[in-house]
C-alpha cells in the first residue's frame, strides 16, 4: 500500500503519529512527516485509522489503481 | 435566509438547555438526537440555526471549506449574548478562515506538538504531586477546582506562553468573567481588561527580547507588513490564554465527578494504568465539556442528507450528541473505559470533543497529557477521595454551553 501526507493541509493534530507510529512522525515544525511511504499490508488497519482521524484530510492511502482520497472529503476539491 | 424572530421560529426547540446530569447532554438534546441528525433550533435573539447531532454529518460539515468560521461576518450566528461582544468578533485562529487561519496555526504548531507535550510531562507530574501534597496537608474538605483542577492547566499555560503565574487570580477571574458573562457588555469589559494586561506584558517582552515562552518568541517575529502583526499577536495571546485553562480545568473537575460516580470504572482504571489514555478519551467523549464542537456559517448552499443548508445559514455541531451517535459508539450513554479494547492506540479518538476539520483543537495533545497526569496522580495520592456534597448539590454552571462547576468540595 502507498500512503501520502499533504503537509500543506496538515494542522499538526498528531493523530497519525499515534495511530501508526512506524509510518508517520512529526518534524520540528510540528507537521506530519512520512517515515514509510510503502508500509506492508500488516499496517493497513492502523494507517486507515490515521486516514480516518486526520481532521484536515491530509492523509491518503493510494489504493491500487485509482487514487482514492479520504472517504469523507465531503467537499469539492477546491481547497487551496 | 434566516429571518429574525418570526412566529415560525418560536415553535422551534430553544437552544441552549442545561444538563440534568453533569456528564450527560440535556434531556431535550437527547430527544432531538432520536429524531435524526439535523435540526433547526432557536437562539436567544430569535434567529434559528441548524443543530447537528449526527457524527458523520458533523464531520462532513466541519471539514467542508464552504463552512466559514469567520466571526466578523454579519451572518455569523451568535449562540449566546456574550458572543456579540466586539472582542470576540475577530478572535484569533478559531475565528478565522484560511489563509490567515493556517498561517497563524502553523506558527504555533511546534509549541503544541506531541513531542513538545511529551517533554513537558515530567514537569506537570511534579506540579500535580505538589498540589496533592498541599491538599493532604490542609486536610478535608477542599475545593478541588481551586486547589487542583484550575492550578494545573493555569500554571501550564502561563509557563508555556510566558505569562507570570503570579497574575493567575487576575487572568482566571477575567477569563471566567468573559466566558460566563450573561451579556455582551460584561464580556467586553472582562475581555478588555485581559487585552490591556496582555498588551502591557507584550510591551515588556518587546523591551526584553529572548525571554522564555511562546509570546516572547512571537514578539520577536512581529512584522506589521507580514504574517504576524502586533494586533494578531495580542489576539493569539488572548485566545491561547482563555482557551488553555478553563476548558481543561472543568474537564478535570467533571472527569473526577464522573469517575467517582462510576466506581467500577475507576477500579478498572486503577487495576491497569495502561488504560489511562483510553479512559481519558472516553471521559472526553462522555463529558463533552464544551458541549459544542464548532459553530459555522455556510457560504454556499450545501446539500446534506436530503436537506439543503442555504448560504448564510448558521450551523452548530453538538459534541455531546455527536459523541452519542450509536452508529459510531455502541451503548453511547454508558461510560466504559474499555470501549476501544483491542482497537488501535488512537481508536478512542473518534469523538468530536475537540472538533473536526482544520479548527480541531490546537491544544488537544496538551489537554490529554494534563488530564492523564491529573487523574492518575490525584487517585494515587488520595485513594479514598469522595465528593463532599451529594451529586445533586454540586453548584453546576447554567445558561451557557460550556459545562462546569463553580466549586467542588471533596473529602477523604
Ligand atoms: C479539555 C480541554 C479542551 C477542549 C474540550 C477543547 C475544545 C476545543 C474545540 C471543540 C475546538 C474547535 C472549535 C471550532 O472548531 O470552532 C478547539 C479549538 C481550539 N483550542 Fe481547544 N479545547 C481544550 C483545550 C485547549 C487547550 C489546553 C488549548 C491551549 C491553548 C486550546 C486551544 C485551542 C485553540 C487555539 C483552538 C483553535 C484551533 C483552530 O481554530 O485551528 N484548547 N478546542
Ligand atoms: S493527523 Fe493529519 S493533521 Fe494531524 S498531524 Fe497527522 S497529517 Fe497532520
Amino acid at each position: 500500500m502507498k500512503v501520502t501526507a499533504d503537509r500543506s493541509r496538515c494542522m499538526a493534530a498528531g493523530h497519525c503519529a499515534i495511530s501508526a507510529p512506524d509510518v508517520f512522525d512529526h518534524g520540528e515544525d510540528g507537521l506530519v512527516v512520512v517515515l514509510d511511504a510503502e508500509p506492508g499490508e500488516e499496517r493497513r488497519r492502523e494507517v486507515e485509522v490515521a486516514e480516518d482521524l486526520c481532521p484536515s484530510r491530509a492523509i491518503a492511502i493510494l489504493r491500487s489503481g485509482a487514487v482514492g482520497g479520504p472517504a469523507e472529503a465531503g467537499a469539492p476539491d477546491t481547497v487551496g | 435566509m434566516n429571518a429574525p424572530s418570526t412566529t415560525a421560529n418560536e415553535d422551534l426547540f430553544a437552544y441552549p438547555q442545561d444538563r440534568a446530569c453533569p456528564w450527560q447532554p440535556s434531556p431535550g438534546y437527547q430527544d432531538l438526537g432520536r429524531q435524526g441528525p439535523l435540526h433547526r433550533v432557536r437562539l436567544w435573539d430569535g434567529r434559528w440555526i441548524w443543530m447537528v447531532t449526527g457524527h458523520s454529518q458533523a464531520r462532513r460539515l466541519l471539514a467542508d471549506p464552504r463552512m466559514s468560521a469567520d466571526r466578523s461576518r454579519d451572518d455569523f450566528p451568535s449562540v449566546l449574548p456574550r458572543l456579540d461582544a466586539p472582542i470576540f468578533k475577530p478572535i484569533a485562529i478559531i475565528g478565522f478562515d484560511p489563509p490567515v487561519h493556517d498561517v497563524h496555526r502553523r506558527l504555533l504548531a511546534p509549541d503544541f506538538s506531541l513531542k513538545q507535550v511529551r517533554a513537558m510531562r515530567p514537569h506537570v507530574e511534579d506540579l500535580a504531586r505538589r498540589l496533592v501534597a498541599d491538599m493532604l496537608r490542609e486536610g478535608p474538605p477542599v475545593d478541588l477546582v481551586e486547589a487542583y483542577a484550575l492550578p494545573i492547566p493555569s500554571m501550564v499555560i502561563s509557563e508555556l506562553l510566558g505569562v507570570p503565574y503570579d497574575d493567575h487570580e487576575f487572568f482566571e477571574a477575567k477569563t471566567v468573567g468573559l466566558l460566563q458573562a450573561k451579556s455582551a457588555e460584561d464580556a467586553e469589559r472582562a475581555g478588555r481588561e485581559l487585552w490591556d494586561y496582555l498588551d502591557g506584558l507584550i510591551t515588556r517582552k518587546e523591551h526584553e527580547p529572548g525571554g522564555a515562552g511562546v509570546l516572547s518568541r512571537l514578539a520577536s517575529e512581529v512584522d506589521e507588513d507580514g504574517d504576524l502583526t502586533r494586533e494578531d499577536l495580542l489576539r493569539i495571546a488572548l485566545a491561547l490564554l482563555i482557551g488553555g485553562h478553563d476548558t481543561t480545568s472543568q474537564m478535570i473537575a467533571l472527569g473526577v465527578v464522573t469517575l467517582l460516580e462510576h466506581p467500577d470504572q475507576l477500579a478498572a482504571l486503577r487495576a491497569d494504568p495502561g488504560v489511562l489514555p483510553a479512559a481519558v478519551d472516553e471521559l472526553l467523549r462522555l463529558v463533552s465539556i464544551t458541549d459544542v464542537s464548532g459553530v459555522r456559517v455556510a457560504t454556499e448552499d450545501i446539500e446534506i442528507d436530503g436537506e439543503v443548508i442555504r448560504a448564510g445559514e448558521g450551523v452548530l455541531v453538538s459534541s455531546s450528541m455527536t459523541n452519542r451517535d450509536s452508529g459510531v459508539f455502541p451503548r453511547p450513554y454508558e461510560f466504559d473505559v474499555h470501549r476501544t479494547r483491542g482497537g488501535n492506540a488512537a481508536s478512542g479518538r473518534q469523538h468530536l470533543t475537540f472538533g473536526f476539520g482544520i479548527h480541531q483543537c490546537l491544544g488537544q495533545n496538551l489537554a490529554r497529557m494534563e488530564l492523564e497526569v491529573a487523574f492518575s496522580i490525584l487517585f494515587e495520592g488520595i485513594p479514598d477521595l469522595r465528593l463532599g456534597v451529594p451529586l445533586e448539590a454540586l453548584p453546576t454552571r447554567s445558561g451557557g454551553t460550556m459545562q462546569g462547576v463553580h466549586t467542588m468540595p471533596i473529602e477523604w
